[in-house]
Parts: structure tokens; C-alpha cells; sequence
């Protein structure tokens, strides 16, 4: 049984339509990394996913069970989220108030409430910040308050909504290295990102165009076909640029695929 | 711009930093109503000395307090003032005669015109601009060489000028004791404390708990406007806006390209919000516990006994002394 399963969902925006009898299925322990232009209807499938917006047709299960307005705060405490903007998800005055926002609202005791600040601060590094206000942290250290919100209420699947698209470089690569440590921790998995090289770390990718899946395939098969990429007007990472120049030109060797494929999962 | 905080509370260490939010607010109601229970003078300049008194034990500056006194100076003296001109009960005790002639009264008009002139250029406030105004009509009023058109007499009688040092004090102890409370209290805990004594008003269907996050998150988002106030007002500026100089409607123009996007940046921040808080399971109204416990420490309860003392004490006085 997968772990998150849409199946024919449609949203339509008062304006436009987002997502059109869309149908995918995650596994548990998986990484999918949903990529897309902008206006592909990428943050809205995460907002149906976590049951922010409701489909007007089609239905989405996790672990085997209906999101409906009953079942929606159930179905949250199994997935934890993690916004674009730094700011406007850090609910807390302190970094200590925000992770506990969460486990307020689960009614989580006043003693495990304070392991669980402690336990997930510490695995995001945050334990000196914690009586920080945040305007005196920087973006990557917020986005790393609001994974450690998310992650002290447990959850099964951590969704990630662009969370880097606002950061500087560093910023950047912390929360990076955040989901590929929570990667070895065989959390499930699924950022949604207009950054390829973010894709490039998932064991699966699904590209999104006007609301639909364009196609889906292991980070491999997708960016290296310049195809899909030019229709889902995405751009190429440098070194697989590089690599399929060099194939066009009729010089290849598994040496250098091997190595310029190492290159690119390092940016 | 970062740095300015509502109530503006300055850290510290002392028993009243420790105290309790729930015993601060409810001693200062308390106190508050102890003041307005004293009934003889005598008794309000103790009280004012028990208030200042605090400052020391409390460790907390003079200097602040005095600058929390600074921005109601006006109004103190303005009703000090007008206590003693108008109350004409009780003993007489100044009677100063006043002869309204010619020569005063012009230079009274053209002191009042010149001021208007020159107080953007020197800086003498309108109190010592009247107290200027009113030795000139006295000083005057001697010259005996023009004909008065108009003889009045300016008396200071015993119960205005008691009734002017009662109101004149108690708004020195209320607004003391107020600065005392928001500087040794973090806007969180006086939130927190507030939300606790107001509790009973869920019998009468007012939900403490939602007010008190609406409170706390717009207490959390103040320096991030503030902060957004700034940029905005940098990228008009680099557009052409000046916020320093200009006319009422320069300035009526300047402000509405500041409001315009603020409203619009917070409106989307509130949707971001809400959405940031739902997904992390918050529903309105459902029982939450709470990270912030308040604890309840011997000295809470001493200071509390203190302030119902007091105002036990105010009314034995007044009772005893009426």
C-alpha cells in the first residue's frame, strides 16, 4: 500500500485551474522530488496533500485513509511541512515557543514536550538558539527551527515546499543537508522544487506541467531527456549539459559519465 | 527600528522580574485601586513614597521611570494647573490682581504670534511659553498709566490646591507603577499572565485563549513589519519619495505608499500564516497544552498580601479619617 496515494484529483483556482486529474502514489521510505515551472500546480498539490485545500474531484489517501474534513487533523499529525517563506511560519517569539507550537496543539505533556524541544533542536543544531528571537536568526537557521517544529511532532512524511527558494547559498545547503540527513533516517520524502539540483538527491522524480504529470522516472532518466525538460521549460544542470554535448558529439565513455554524475549530486 | 519593543521592557534581575505576571497585574489593579481609595494627602505622598521606594528594592532605574513620566508631563501639569485656577472651595490662600490693559494684552498676542513663529527654531516648551505670558500680564498690569478694560484676580484656594496634588500624585504613582510593571515584564509573560487572570471570562463565553494568541502573534511579528516598514520605505525612497520634508499632503501622499503595500505584504503573510499554523495542527478553540507554565512562589503570595493590605489599609484610612 503506498504511503500517499492521489488519485484523479482536480483543483481548480477561482481564477485557473491548478491540477487536472492528477494521480500519483508515494511510497514509504521514498524521496520524490515533484519538479515543475512555476504555475505548474507544484505548492498546490503539497496544500491538497496536508488537506489546506480540498480537491473538487478525486481523492487522496494516506496510509490507506480518506483525507476528509474529519479525518484532516489526523491525517497532519502524519506529515510535517516545511513553507517557502522563513518568516511566515515561525509561529513562536522564541525558537523554543516555536518547536512547542506543535506539540501545544497535539496536547503533547509539559514533560515530553520539553525532551522533544530538546531531542529535535538538537538534531537541527539549533540548541544554542533556542531562547533566540528570530529576528535574529538568519533564513537558513528559521527554515531549520521550522523542520525542527515539524519534526518534534513526528511525523511520517516531511514535505518540503520550496523551502530553499527563498534562502541565501548557505541557507541553502543547511537545509539541504537537513533533508539528506533525514534521507538516512528513512524519512519519507517529498520536496517540491523548481531547483533540479535538489531533484537530483531523490530516488524518484516526477515532473509537473499545467497540473498534470509530465513524466516520472529515477533523477537519471529525467534529467538527462532534454525532451521533457523543454517542455516542462526547465533548465539543465551545467555538467549533465556538458554530458549530453559531449554524447551529441559522439565522444562518450562510462568514466566520465560516472564522474561528471558524481560532480552534478555534489551542487 | 528593531529595537523598539511595545511596553518596551528592559532585562533585568530582581524579585520583580521573578514575580509572577498573574500577581503583577492583579497587585497592580490592586494598588490602582487603593489610590483612588486615599482620601487624605498625607497618606497619598506615603504611598507615592512606598512606590518609589520599589524602585531601588526592584532594581529598576529612576531614570527609565521618569522617562515613562516625560511623554504625560503635559498633561500633569495642564491639570494641576487648571485644578487651582478653577476650584474656589475651601480657604483662600493667594489672591494675585490682574488688570487687563492695552500694552499686556498687545504683547500678549505678539508673544503668542511670535511664538508660533519661532518654535520650530528654539526649543522653549509651551509650558515655560505660558508661564513668559503670564509674568508679562502681571508685570503690567502695574502700569497704572493705561486704563484697565478689565480687572480679574487670579486666587489659589486650600481645597484646589489639595485636590490639584492628590490628582497630580496618583497619576504619578499609576503611571510609576504601570512603567515598573512593563519593564520588568516580557510582553510574553504579561500576555501569558493576562491570559490566566482573565480566564473566568469563559463563563460568559469570551475566549481568553484565542485573544491571547492573537496577542502573542502580533507581538511576534511587530519587528518583522517594523523590518518590512524599513524596506519599503528605502525602496520608495529610491524611488523619490521623501519621508523626512513636505506639506500635510506630501506627507498624507507619503504615508499612503507606505500603508498600501504594508496591508497588502501582511495580508499575505496572514494567509501564510494561518496555513503554516494549520498544518501544524493548530484548531481555534481545541484544548492545547502549554510550554509556558507560570509557577506560583512564596514571594507571589507575599506581594500579593501586600497589595490587598494596602488597599484594606486605604479604606480603614478613609473611614477612620472621614
Amino acid at each position: 500500500m503506498p504511503f500517499i496515494e492521489l488519485k484523479n484529483v482536480s483543483f481548480k483556482y477561482p481564477s485557473k485551474q491548478a491540477i487536472e486529474q492528477l494521480s500519483l502514489s508515494i511510497e514509504k521510505g521514498e524521496w520524490v522530488a515533484v519538479v515543475g515551472p512555476n504555475g505548474s500546480g507544484k505548492s498546490t498539490l503539497a496544500k491538497l496533500i496536508i488537506g489546506l485545500l480540498t480537491p473538487q474531484s478525486g481523492e487522496i489517501f494516506v496510509e490507506g485513509e480518506k483525507l476528509t474534513p474529519e479525518s484532516v487533523n489526523e491525517v497532519r499529525q502524519k506529515i510535517g511541512i516545511i513553507f517557502q517563506n522563513p518568516d511566515n511560519q515561525f509561529v513562536g517569539v522564541t525558537v523554543r515557543d516555536d518547536i512547542a507550537f506543535g506539540l501545544e496543539n497535539l496536547q503533547v505533556p509539559y514533560q515530553e514536550m520539553l525532551t522533544r524541544i530538546d531531542t529535535y533542536a538538537a538534531q537541527m543544531k539549533m540548541t544554542e538558539f533556542l531562547d533566540k528571537e528570530p529576528s535574529n536568526l538568519s533564513g537558513g537557521q528559521k527554515q531549520r527551527v521550522a523542520i525542527a517544529g515539524a519534526l518534534a511532532m513526528q511525523p511520517e512524511v516531511m514535505i518540503f515546499d520550496e523551502a530553499t527558494s527563498m534562502l541565501d547559498p548557505k541557507g541553502r545547503l543547511e537545509t539541504l543537508q537537513a533533508m539528506r540527513e533525514l534521507r538516512a533516517q528513512k524519512t519519507t520524502l517529498l520536496t517540491i522544487t523548481h531547483d533540479l539540483k535538489e531533484a537530483l538527491q531523490a530516488d524518484r522524480v516526477v515532473v509537473l506541467n499545467e497540473g498534470q504529470v509530465l513524466a516520472t522516472g529515477t533523477p537519471r532518466e529525467i534529467l538527462t531527456n532534454i525532451d521533457i525538460l523543454t517542455e516542462a521549460k526547465l533548465a539543465l544542470i551545467e555538467p549533465l549539459e556538458l554530458l549530453n554535448k559531449m554524447e551529441e558529439a559522439g565522444i562518450s565513455s562510462q568514466e566520465w559519465e560516472a564522474k561528471l554524475w558524481q560532480f552534478a549530486l555534489t551542487l | 527600528m528593531k529595537n523598539i519593543v511595545i511596553g518596551r521592557y528592559i532585562p533585568g534581575n530582581s524579585f520583580l522580574y521573578r514575580l509572577d505576571p498573574r500577581v503583577k497585574l492583579i497587585a497592580l489593579v490592586l494598588l490602582f485601586a487603593a489610590t483612588f481609595i486615599i482620601s487624605d494627602i498625607w497618606v497619598m505622598v506615603g504611598a507615592l513614597g512606598f512606590v518609589i521606594a520599589l524602585l531601588p528594592i526592584g532594581k529598576i532605574s529612576l531614570k527609565r521611570v521618569f522617562q515613562g513620566l516625560k511623554p504625560l508631563l503635559f498633561l500633569l501639569i495642564f491639570t494641576f494647573v487648571f485644578q487651582i485656577l478653577f476650584n474656589t472651595q475651601g480657604r483662600l490662600l493667594i489672591a494675585i490682581p490682574l488688570q487687563f490693559n492695552i500694552v499686556n494684552t498687545l504683547l500678549a498676542f505678539a508673544l503668542f504670534g511670535s511664538w508660533l513663529f519661532l518654535k520650530r527654531k528654539i526649543k522653549f516648551t509651551f509650558l515655560s511659553f505660558l508661564l513668559v505670558l503670564g509674568l508679562i500680564v502681571y508685570g503690567f498690569s502695574e502700569l497704572t498709566m493705561f486704563v484697565p478694560y478689565n480687572t480679574s484676580t487670579l486666587a489659589v484656594y486650600e481645597t484646589g490646591l489639595t485636590m490639584a496634588l492628590f490628582i497630580l500624585l496618583r497619576l504619578i504613582i499609576i503611571v510609576t507603577l504601570s512603567t515598573v510593571l512593563t519593564i520588568s515584564t516580557k510582553p510574553t509573560d504579561l500576555n501569558l499572565g493576562l491570559e490566566r487572570v482573565l480566564k473566568p471570562l469563559k463563563l460568559v463565553r469570551v475566549n481568553t485563549e484565542e485573544i491571547a494568541m492573537i496577542i502573542g502573534i502580533a507581538l511576534r511579528y511587530i519587528p518583522t513589519l517594523l523590518d518590512e516598514a524599513n524596506k519599503i520605505m528605502l525602496a520608495q525612497a529610491s524611488r523619490g519619495v521623501d519621508f523626512q520634508e513636505g506639506k500635510f499632503k506630501d506627507k498624507v501622499v507619503q504615508i499612503i505608499s507606505l500603508l498600501v503595500p504594508m496591508f497588502i505584504i501582511s495580508f499575505q503573510r496572514s494567509d501564510e500564516l494561518a496555513n503554516a499554523m494549520e498544518a501544524r495542527c493548530f484548531v481555534p478553540g481545541k484544548p492545547r497544552t502549554r510550554l509556558n507554565q507560570l509557577t506560583w512562589k512564596p514571594i507571589d503570595s507575599l506581594v500579593l498580601g501586600i497589595s490587598i493590605m494596602s488597599v484594606i489599609t486605604s479604606i480603614t484610612l478613609r473611614i477612620l479619617g472621614s
